[in-house]
C-alpha cells in the first residue's frame, strides 16, 4: 500500500486532490501519448512556472483502491478554459500511469495533488544551458526549450532506455545539440562531453540514483558548482515508485554492468564529435566569486562558532552545579563549606561566559567592519572597471541589492546569525546529552512532546499548500489594490470614488483569512502548547512520580530534569527559524560575488595618447551583440571627418543609441574596429588611455546627471581647475548663466538644495559642462529638445553653440532637426541600409523618404 | 492604550475580558509552578505516594490552563479580525479625506505601507502573539505574589526583581534598536552615494575621475566603517544588559534560598522545589526576548497605522453649496505649502463657455493653478471660486461633479481600458463609452491590444504615457462635466493624442476650459491666455492683445515658433 501510505503523507504535508477528467487522447509519436484534461480546480490561474510538475494518482490495473504517485509535467496549462497536458509515454509492459494512459478515454477521470513546483529558474545569462534526463523528463525538457531564447546555446542530452525512446519528439530549438545515450543508471554521467563548461547552467531530472551520478560526474569532473546544477529525481530505482512513464521493471533489474558498458560506450561514440576540445582555460563560473567572497571569512566565523559553543556550555553549567547542589541538599547536606564550593563556580563560570560573550561580540564586529569596508571598497573599484554601457536601469538595481540589501545581509550574518545558530544548536544538544547520561528513560520521554507537535503540526497544514498559494495571491492583490488606490487618488476622488476596488480586495482578503486561520487558530495553539515548558513540566513531573514511587529511579535523578528539561521544546523550535538568515546570507554572498565577476572593459593595451589637433571617427565593419549569436549591430563603416555633423536616423531598436555609445567604449565592438583619425593615423580606441579617450569624445545625452554638489563645481566636472571667467563663458553661451545667477547663490547653490532645476535647465548645464570639457569629437541625443517645451529654444541655441567645429555624431529623432547634416545614416535593425545628405536622400526611394513622408502626413493631420 | 485605539469602539468592551481571563491563565501557569513545592516536597520525602494528590492538583491545573489558553487564542483572534476588518475601512475613509496636497512619494509609500502590510501583520501579530506575550508578561508577578505565601522572603525578592528584568529587557532592546538604526543610516548613506556612484559612471569616468578618495563617496565608506565600530558601545550593553539581570536574578534568589535554608527556615527537599520554582519565574522572561523582535515589529506597524489615521483631513462644511454658472474666478490667490511660496496673488476669471489657457516656463506654478480649482490642496491665501462660490464651500461630490479632470501624469487601475474609462460615469452604456473612446482616440490603442478590456497593467505600464492621457480625456469626455481641466502632456506628445486634446476643447469649448497649455495650436484655440512666471499671473488677455503687446508672452510665442523650425546647423551660431 505503498501509494496509499505516500498519498497519506502528501496529505499530512499540505496537498489537496484535485479530480481531472480527459478531453481529448491524441497519440502525438508512437508510444507518445498526450492526453488534454479538464482541471477547473487546479488550472485555476494560479503560476504554474515553467517545468512545473504535479502528483498523479494512478489506479494499480490489479489491486483496487490502491494507487501510485507519479510526477508528471504541466503541458500547455490554460487558465482561461482550466485544462491541460500530460504526455505519457508508452511501453510495454504497462505501469500504472501508462496503462492508465493506455486505457484512457474522454470522461475518465485521475486525481492529481499540487506538490512542489519545480521551477525552472537559471541565472541570468548562462554561457549555456545543459538540460539531461531520461524520457520522464521529456515534457518537461520540451517546456524549457520552448521558453529559452533562440539565441541561447543548449546541449540536451536525452537517455533512451528502450529502443522507441529515441522516436519521442523533442522541441525544436535553434541553438540545441541533442545527444541520445543508452540506458543504465550511469550513462547520462558518461555522456557529458568533456568540454569547458565554464558559466553554464545544468538542469537535470532522472531516477534517483542516476541523478546523484550524475551530480557528482557534473561538479568533480565538469567543475558545475553544486549551485548551479539544478536536479530533480523523478523516480527511485527499486522502490514502488517504478520507472514514471511505466517501461518494463525490466532495465531495473538487470544487472548494471551488463547495460552501462555498452551505453557509455555509445554514449561517447555520440558525444565524441559535439565537443572534442579541452578546456583551454581554468574553468570558472560566476557563481563562484560569492563563495570566495565568503571564504575569507570562513575560518574566523568557524573559530567564532567553536567560542560561540563553549560560551553555550558555560552558560548551562550553573545550571547542571545548581542540580547537583539540589542533590547534595537532598542528600542532607547542611554544612556551608559542602555547597560554597558549587555555588562559587556557578558564579565563575556565569561571569567567565559574559567576559567571553562581550569579547566575541567585540571582534566579530570588528571582523564585519573591516570586511564591510573591505567590499565596499571592491564594489566602487569594480563599477570604475565595467564598461559604461554595462549602467543600464536593470543593472543600477542591482548595485543597489549588493551594496545595500546583501551587505546588509552579510552584517547580520557575521555579527548574528552564526553565534545565534551555534547556540541555537548546541544548547539543546547538550541539554539532552546530559539527561541522557542522568536517566535514559526520561531522557527519552522528552521527545513524546516534539513528537505530539510534529503530529499535530502535520494536522494543522492539511491543504495548507493550496491556501498558501491562494494566500500569496490574495497578498498581491492586496498590494497592487493599496498601490492603485494610492496612485490614483486624485482621479478617484474626481470621478467621487469611494475606494470600492480597494475595499472589496481587503474585505476579500479578510474574508479567506477567517475562513482559512480561524479553525486552523485552536489546533495552532495546541501544537505551540504542546511544547511549551507546562507540558514537559507535566511529563517529567508525572513520569518522575511514576519512577520514584516504584523504586526505579532516585529522587534526586529527577532535579537534573528539572532545571534543565522544561525549556527543551523552546530550545529546539530557535533552531528552526536560525537557518533561515544563514541561507539569505548566502544567497546575498552570491549576488554580491556575481557583481564583481561581471566582465570588465579590457584595457591591457590601452596605452596611446592622441597628439593635439581635429580629430575624425570611423566606424570599420563594427559589429557588437550583447549576447553572443544575436547581434545588434552588423559590419558598421562610417567615417565622420574632422568638423562634420552626422547624423543618425532609422526606426527605434534599429542600433543608433547603441552606435552611438560605441565611441566611448559604453562597450567594446564584437567584430571590427572603431578609430580616431589624428592627423594621418587612424587609431583603435581600445589603444587610447582611458584619459585620452575621454578628453577626446564627449557625450550629451538625453538622461542628465547632475552631481551632489555646487553649480560651478557640475560644470567644472571635467576641469576641477578651470578658472571662474572660463566657467561664466560656458555657462552664458549654453543660455544657463542669467538662470544660475537668479539663484540665491549663484553658482555656490547645490543642486538639490536650494538649485532645483528643470529638465531643460538641467540640459542647459550638462551643455555648459561639455563646452568647457571641450572634447574634439561629440555625440549628441537630439532628444533633448522634447523634454521642457518652454525652454526648448534655449537648448538648442546652447546646442548649436556647443556644435562649433567639432566633429559631431548626432542622434536624431525629428528629421527636420538634422536636414543640414553633413551625412545622414540611415539605420535599420543594425545596418547602415543608406546614407547622403537630405536633398540626396529625398529623391531616392527608401527608408529616410518613407520615414520624412510619414512625418509630414502627421503634421498634415 | 494602543491596543485599545487599534480596536473598533464595539470591540474595545471585549479587550477587558479577554486580558483577565489572561490573567487567569496566568495564575494558572503560576499555580502549576507553585504546586512543585508540595508535590516535589512530599515526592522527595521517606513518603513520596503523598505526592499523588498534588499531582492530580497540577495536571488539572495545567490541563485547565490549556483549555483556557486556547480559549484566549480563539479570542484574540476575533478581537484581531474585527481590528482588521474596522482599520481597513477607517484607513480606507480616512484617506479620501486627506487632502490631496499630502501625497508626496513618501506619504504614497507609507499608506501603501499601511493599508497592504501593516493591518495584516497586526492581524497575524493578534493571532500568534498577544496571548503568549500578555501571559509571558503577567507570568512573574503572578509567581511572585504566590511565593509571598509560601517563602514570603522570596517573594519580595521576586517581586523586586521583576520590574528590574523588564527593564532590562527594554533596555537591551532600545540600545539594540539604536545600534541597528546607525548602522543602517551610515550604510544607506554608503549605499546611495555608492549608486550615485554607478548612476554617474560616464559623467565621473569624462571628468577623469574614477577613484573614490577624496569625494563623498569615499566618505561615506569610511565613515561607514566608523559606524560599524561605534555601533558595539550601544551593542554590547544591549546584549548583555538583559542576560546579566537574568543571571544576577538567578544568584540573588538562589541566595535567599540559601539563607533560607542556612537560617533553617527550609529544609533541603523544599529548597530544591523552590529553585525550580525560581526557574519558572525566570522562564517567561526567556520567552518575552525571543517574542520582542516580533512585538517590535508590530508595534512599528501599529505606529505606521496610527500615523495615517493621524494625518488632519480637509475640512467640510457643514452645508453644501449649490453651483452657479461654470466660470472659474481667483481672488489674490496664495499657496505656500511647507513654507514655500509656490503661487502669491494670483488673480483671474474664467467666464462660464470660454477657454482659457495657462501658459509659463516649467516650475511656474501652472499645474498648481489647475489642483487649487479641483481642491486637491487648501489655498493659504485668498479664495478660488467655482460656480460663484468658494470652492470649500461645496461637498467634495457636488465640486467634483462640477469638473472633468485630465491630468498631467495619468494612474489607471489595474483592469480593462474600458473600465478605466467608464469610471466616469458607471452608469454609461457600452455605446457611449465607445464613442468617447473614439472621440479621444482610444480606439487605436484597444486596437493595437486587441481588445476593449485588455488589461492596462499595474498603473497604466501597459501603455505610453500620451496613450494614458488619451484613456484620460476620453473619461472626461464621457463624464461631460460643465468645467474641463486639463494639464497637457509635455512628454510622449504624438498626433493622436494631439487630436485628443483638440476634440476635448471643442467639445468643452462652449461650457468652461481651463488648459495648462504647451504646443502652440492648443494655446491658439484659447479665448483668454494666462502668462504665469514664478508663482505669479503676469500678463493675461487674448493671444493678439498680448501678442501686440510685446511683453513676455510675446517673446515666448516668437522663440516657441523659432524652435520648431530649428535644425542642427555650424552656421546657426
Amino acid at each position: 500500500m505503498a501509494g496509499g501510505f505516500q498519498k497519506t503523507m502528501m496529505k499530512a504535508l499540505g496537498a489537496t486532490d484535485h479530480v481531472m477528467t480527459v478531453l481529448s487522447v491524441t497519440d502525438i509519436a508512437p508510444g507518445f501519448r498526450r492526453i488534454r484534461l479538464a482541471a477547473p480546480t487546479m488550472i485555476d490561474g494560479r503560476e504554474t512556472p515553467t517545468a512545473s510538475y504535479v502528483r498523479l494518482w494512478a489506479p494499480d490495473p490489479i489491486e483496487p483502491g490502491k494507487v501510485h504517485q507519479r510526477g508528471y509535467t504541466l503541458v500547455d496549462p490554460d487558465a482561461a478554459t482550466g485544462e491541460v497536458s500530460f504526455d505519457f509515454v508508452l511501453h510495454e509492459p504497462m505501469g500504472p500511469a501508462s496503462g492508465w494512459a493506455a486505457a484512457a478515454q474522454r470522461g475518465d477521470t485521475i486525481t492529481a495533488s499540487y506538490y512542489m513546483f519545480h521551477k525552472f529558474d537559471p541565472p541570468e545569462d548562462p554561457e549555456g544551458y545543459l538540460l539531461m534526463g531520461d524520457p520522464a523528463a521529456i515534457p518537461a525538457i520540451n517546456a524549457i526549450l520552448g521558453e529559452l531564447p533562440p539565441e541561447a546555446q543548449v546541449v540536451v542530452i536525452l537517455q533512451a532506455n528502450l529502443p522507441g525512446d529515441a522516436e519521442i519528439p523533442v522541441t525544436s530549438h535553434p541553438g540545441a545539440e541533442i545527444l541520445w545515450t543508452g540506458a543504465g543508471t550511469g550513462a547520462l554521467a558518461a555522456a557529458v562531453p568533456a568540454r569547458d563548461w565554464s558559466n553554464w547552467y545544468a538542469w537535470v531530472a532522472a531516477e534517483n540514483t542516476a541523478i546523484k551520478q550524475l551530480r557528482v560526474a557534473l561538479n568533480q569532473t565538469h567543475g558545475f558548482p553544486l549551485a548551479d546544477i539544478k536536479h530533480t529525481a523523478y523516480w527511485i530505482r527499486g522502490k514502488a515508485m517504478r520507472l514514471r512513464k511505466e517501461a518494463a521493471p525490466a532495465p531495473e533489474e538487470q544487472p548494471e554492468p551488463a547495460v552501462t558498458q555498452p551505453a557509455v560506450e555509445a554514449a561517447s561514440a555520440v558525444v565524441g564529435k559535439a565537443a572534442p576540445e579541452r578546456p583551454a582555460r581554468p574553468r570558472r563560473w560566476r557563481s563562484q566569486g560569492g563563495t570566495e567572497l565568503l571564504a575569507t571569512l570562513r575560518w574566523k566565523l568557524r573559530a567564532a562558532g567553536v567560542l560561540q559553543g563553549l560560551i553555550s556550555l558555560m552558560q548551562l553549567a550553573p545550571l547542571v552545579l545548581l542540580a547537583e547542589l539540589g542533590r547534595r541538599l537532598l542528600a542532607g547536606q547542611t554544612r556551608w563549606e559542602n555547597l560554597s564550593g558549587l555555588a562559587l563556580w556557578a558564579i565563575g563560570l556565569y561571569g567567565a561566559a559574559a567576559v567571553l560573550s562581550a569579547a566575541l561580540m567585540l571582534s566579530l564586529h570588528a571582523v564585519d567592519a573591516r570586511f564591510g569596508h573591505a567590499l565596499r571598497l571592491r564594489v566602487v573599484a569594480k563599477l570604475a572597471r565595467l564598461p559604461l554601457g554595462w549602467f543600464t536601469d536593470r543593472n543600477a538595481a542591482s548595485v543597489h541589492q549588493a551594496v545595500q540589501e546583501d551587505a546588509g545581509r552579510l552584517h547580520y550574518m557575521i555579527t548574528h546569525a552564526v553565534p545565534d545558530v551555534v547556540a541555537g544548536i548546541v544548547t539543546p544538544v547538550a541539554v539532552i546529552v546530559y539527561l541522557f547520561t542522568v536517566d535514559a528513560g526520561l531522557a527519552a520521554m522528552l521527545f513524546l512532546p516534539l513528537i505530539a507537535f510534529v503530529a499535530l503540526f502535520s494536522h494543522m497544514m492539511r491543504g495548507v499548500a493550496d491556501k498558501l498559494v491562494i494566500h500569496a495571491d490574495w497578498t498581491k492583490r492586496a498590494n497592487a489594490a493599496a498601490s492603485a488606490f494610492v496612485e490614483a487618488l486624485p482621479v478617484v476622488r474626481v470621478f467621487g470614488g469611494d475606494g470600492r476596488a480597494l475595499r472589496e480586495t481587503l474585505d476579500g482578503q479578510a474574508g479567506f483569512l477567517n475562513g482559512w486561520q480561524r479553525p486552523m487558530a485552536g489546533r495552532k495553539v495546541a501544537s505551540q502548547l504542546a511544547i511549551q515548558p507546562p507540558a514537559f513540566l507535566l511529563l517529567i513531573v508525572a513520569t518522575g512520580c511514576w519512577r520514584i514511587i516504584s523504586g526505579g529511579m532516585a529522587p534526586a535523578d529527577l532535579l537534573p530534569f528539572l532545571f534543565l528539561g522544561a525549556a527543551f521544546g523552546a530550545q529546539i523550535m530557535a533552531v528552526m527559524y536560525g537557518f533561515v538568515p544563514l541561507r539569505e546570507a548566502k544567497q546575498a554572498a552570491r549576488r554580491i560575488g556575481l557583481l564583481l565577476e561581471e566582465a570588465e572593459l579590457d584595457r591591457s593595451r590601452s596605452l596611446r595618447s592622441l597628439p593635439p589637433g581635429p580629430l575624425g571617427l570611423r566606424f570599420e565593419a563594427a559589429s557588437f551583440g550583447y549576447r553572443p549569436r544575436k547581434p545588434v549591430l552588423h559590419g558598421i563603416d562610417l567615417d565622420l571627418k574632422p568638423g562634420t555633423l552626422t547624423a543618425l536616423v532609422g526606426p527605434s531598436g534599429a542600433g543608433k543609441s547603441t552606435l552611438a555609445g560605441l565611441p566611448g567604449r559604453f562597450h567594446d565592438v564584437t567584430g571590427g574596429a572603431v578609430r580616431i583619425v589624428a592627423g594621418g593615423e587612424a587609431i583603435d580606441i581600445r589603444d587610447l588611455t582611458p584619459e585620452a579617450l575621454q578628453s577626446a569624445v564627449g557625450f550629451v545625452f538625453q538622461d542628465v546627471r547632475l552631481i551632489k554638489g555646487t553649480l560651478r563645481d557640475n560644470i567644472a566636472l571635467a576641469r576641477p581647475g578651470a578658472a571662474m571667467a572660463e566657467i561664466e563663458a560656458a555657462a552664458r553661451a549654453a543660455q544657463i548663466h542669467e538662470r544660475i545667477l537668479a539663484l540665491p547663490r549663484g553658482y555656490d547653490s547645490v543642486v538639490g538644495e536650494d538649485a532645483r532645476l528643470s529638465g531643460g535647465e538641467a540640459q542647459r548645464l550638462s551643455i555648459a559642462r561639455a563646452l568647457l570639457a571641450d572634447p574634439p569629437i561629440l555625440v549628441l541625443d537630439e532628444a533633448t529638445a522634447f523634454v521642457d517645451p518652454e525652454s526648448e529654444h534655449l537648448v538648442q541655441q546652447a546646442l548649436s553653440a556647443l556644435i562649433g567645429q567639432r566633429t559631431v555624431l548626432v542622434v536624431a529623432h525629428r528629421l527636420h532637426t538634422i536636414t543640414h547634416a553633413d551625412c545622414i545614416a540611415v539605420m535599420q535593425a543594425g545596418r547602415i541600409v543608406q546614407r547622403g545628405r537630405h536633398d540626396e536622400l529625398l529623391f531616392k526611394p527608401g527608408l529616410y523618404r518613407d520615414l520624412w513622408q510619414a512625418g509630414a502626413e502627421r503634421k498634415a493631420s | 492604550m494602543i491596543v485599545a485605539t487599534l480596536l473598533p469602539p464595539e470591540a474595545r468592551p471585549r479587550l477587558v475580558p479577554y486580558l483577565l481571563l489572561a490573567a487567569v491563565a496566568a495564575c494558572l501557569r503560576a499555580a502549576a509552578a507553585l504546586l512543585l513545592v508540595p508535590l516535589l516536597g512530599a515526592l522527595f520525602s521517606s513518603a513520596p505516594r503523598e505526592a499523588l494528590p498534588w499531582l492530580c492538583a497540577l495536571a488539572a491545573s495545567i490541563a485547565a490552563g490549556w483549555a483556557l489558553e486556547r480559549h484566549l487564542v480563539i479570542r484574540a483572534f476575533d478581537l484581531g479580525f474585527a481590528m482588521m476588518t474596522s482599520m481597513n475601512r477607517r484607513l480606507v475613509d480616512h484617506l479620501l479625506a486627506v487632502p490631496i496636497g499630502w501625497f508626496g512619494a513618501a506619504q504614497q509609500g507609507q499608506a501603501k505601507r499601511a493599508l497592504a502590510g501593516a493591518v495584516p501583520e497586526l492581524f497575524a501579530s493578534s493571532v500568534n502573539l498577544a496571548t503568549q506575550a500578555t501571559i509571558a508578561v503577567m507570568l512573574p508577578p503572578a509567581i511572585g505574589l504566590g511565593l509571598l505565601f509560601v517563602a514570603w522572603p522570596l517573594g519580595l525578592a521576586a517581586l523586586l526583581a521583576a520590574p528590574l528584568l523588564f527593564g532590562a529587557l527594554l533596555l537591551g532592546a532600545r540600545l539594540m534598536r539604536r545600534a541597528e538604526a546607525d548602522y543602517a543610516a551610515a550604510s544607506e548613506e554608503a549605499a546611495a552615494r555608492t549608486e550615485e556612484f554607478a548612476r554617474s559612471q560616464l559623467l565621473l569616468r569624462a571628468a577623469g575621475r574614477t577613484g573614490a578618495d577624496g569625494t563623498p563617496l569615499g566618505e561615506a565608506i569610511a565613515s561607514q566603517k566608523r559606524n560599524g565600530l561605534r555601533i558595539l558601545w550601544f551593542t554590547l550593553p544591549g546584549t548583555l544588559a538583559f542576560s546579566l539581570a537574568m543571571q544576577a536574578t538567578l544568584l540573588t534568589l538562589v541566595a535567599v534560598l540559601a539563607l533560607m535554608f542556612a537560617q533553617g527556615v527550609t529544609d533541603g527537599a523544599r529548597t530544591v522545589a523552590l529553585i525550580v520554582v525560581v526557574l519558572r519565574f525566570l522562564e517567561p522572561l526567556n520567552t518575552l526576548s525571543e517574542l520582542f523582535p516580533a512585538l517590535e515589529s508590530t508595534h512599528g506597524a501599529a505606529s505606521r497605522m496610527l500615523a495615517i489615521l493621524d494625518v488632519p483631513r480637509q475640512p467640510e462644511p457643514e452645508q453644501d453649496a449649490r453651483p452657479g454658472p461654470p466660470a472659474i474666478a481667483f481672488r489674490d490667490v496664495g499657496f505656500s505649502p511647507g513654507g514655500q511660496r509656490v503661487l502669491e496673488s494670483v488673480s483671474f476669471t474664467v467666464q462660464a463657455g470660454s477657454i482659457t489657457a495657462i501658459v509659463g516656463p516649467s516650475g511656474s506654478g501652472k499645474s498648481t493653478i489647475l489642483s487649487l480649482v479641483a481642491r486637491l490642496h487648501d489655498v493659504d491665501a485668498g479664495s478660488v471660486q467655482l460656480g460663484e462660490q468658494d470652492v470649500r464651500a461645496y461637498r467634495p461630490q457636488t465640486l467634483m461633479d462640477q469638473l472633468s479632470i485630465v491630468f498631467q501624469n495619468v494612474q489607471l487601475f489595474e483592469g480593462g481600458i474600458d473600465a478605466n474609462i467608464r469610471i466616469a460615469r458607471p452608469s454609461a452604456n457600452e455605446e457611449a463609452v465607445h464613442a468617447a473612446a473614439a472621440a479621444a482616440g482610444v480606439d487605436e490603442i484597444v486596437a493595437r491590444l486587441g481588445r476593449w478590456d485588455a488589461p492596462v497593467g499595474e498603473g497604466g505600464g501597459a501603455l505610453s504615457g500620451g496613450e494614458r492621457q488619451r484613456v484620460s480625456i476620453a473619461r472626461a469626455l464621457l463624464k461631460d462635466a460643465p468645467i474641463l481641466l486639463l494639464d497637457e502632456a509635455t512628454s510622449g506628445l504624438d498626433t493622436l493624442n494631439e487630436a485628443a486634446v483638440m476634440t476635448a476643447l471643442s467639445r468643452f469649448g462652449q461650457r468652461t476650459v481651463l488648459i495648462v497649455a504647451h504646443r502652440l495650436e492648443t494655446i491658439a484655440r484659447a479665448d483668454q491666455i494666462l502668462f504665469v512666471e514664478g508663482g505669479r499671473v503676469i500678463e493675461a488677455g487674448s493671444r493678439d492683445e498680448l501678442i501686440a503687446a510685446g511683453g513676455r508672452f510675446a517673446d515666448y510665442w516668437s522663440d516657441r515658433q523659432g524652435a520648431r523650425t530649428w535644425r542642427f546647423d555650424r552656421d546657426a551660431v
